[in-house]
């Protein structure tokens, strides 16, 4: 199934945020799964996310990944990929640089609120910006 | 595990389905990725999340724009 869509931090706390922009979030993740793909959800993108939400909200950020063949699927961070996650994090957060390797990896368009902070370590045009 | 099962369809779906190769493992597919997306409206009402039809139109016109934009671009191979 090919990853489509990527969606970072920012993006996984607008989908728990129970407002305008979960909805925004739901849409695009039914869309692509209409249309046969899935949606990736970095690893590092998730830990930082459950970070910032509560208790309740965590439940929904886990069960969003939770099903094999739900809306959205968990990449993980493989040992292929820790250098160029790694020299990344030298510029930018460690959890957007988990988002932009993983959306140069699939081709993917990264979903995103926090667009500018992607700086230049991802062609613009590879960023949607929410 | 299968069933032969006798169904009756729309012409135009049928006409369709005359011109693929294995139209059961095409009909299997359809409806696995239907009770997928149903499972997925499930989990986002779980959640508290109302999709419309219309919303996720456009959600995925906005999301092919993107994706337009970037095949277009002088590096992507696939500009015009």
């Amino acid at each position: 199934m090919t990853v489509r869509l990527i969606l970072d931090t920012s993006a996984l706390v607008a989908y728990v945020a129970a407002d305008t922009r979960s909805v925004e979030i739901g849409e695009l993740l039914l869309n692509v799964e209409e249309n046969g793909d899935t949606t990736g959800v970095p690893a590092l993108c998730l830990v930082e996310g459950y970070q910032q939400v509560s208790e309740e909200q965590r439940a929904k950020l886990l069960e969003l990944v939770a099903e094999e063949e739900g809306p959205a699927a968990l990449l993980p961070l493989p040992a292929a990929d820790v250098g160029a996650v790694a020299r990344l994090a030298l510029r930018i957060p460690v959890a957007h640089a988990h988002a932009a390797t993983e959306a140069a990896k699939h081709g993917a368009i990264l979903g995103t609120y926090e667009g500018k902070t992607y700086a230049d370590s991802i062609a613009t045009d590879d960023i949607l910006d929410l | 595990m299968t069933k032969r099962l006798n169904i009756t369809l729309p012409d135009d779906v049928a006409a369709h389905l005359e011109g693929v190769a294995n139209a059961s493992a095409y009909i299997a597919e359809a409806i696995n990725l239907r009770r997928r997306t149903e499972r997925s409206r499930e989990m986002l009402a779980r959640h508290g999340i109302t999709v419309t039809d219309e919303g996720i139109q456009a959600a995925g016109d906005k999301l092919r724009a993107a994706e337009d934009r970037r095949r277009n671009r002088p590096d992507s191979g696939h500009a015009a």
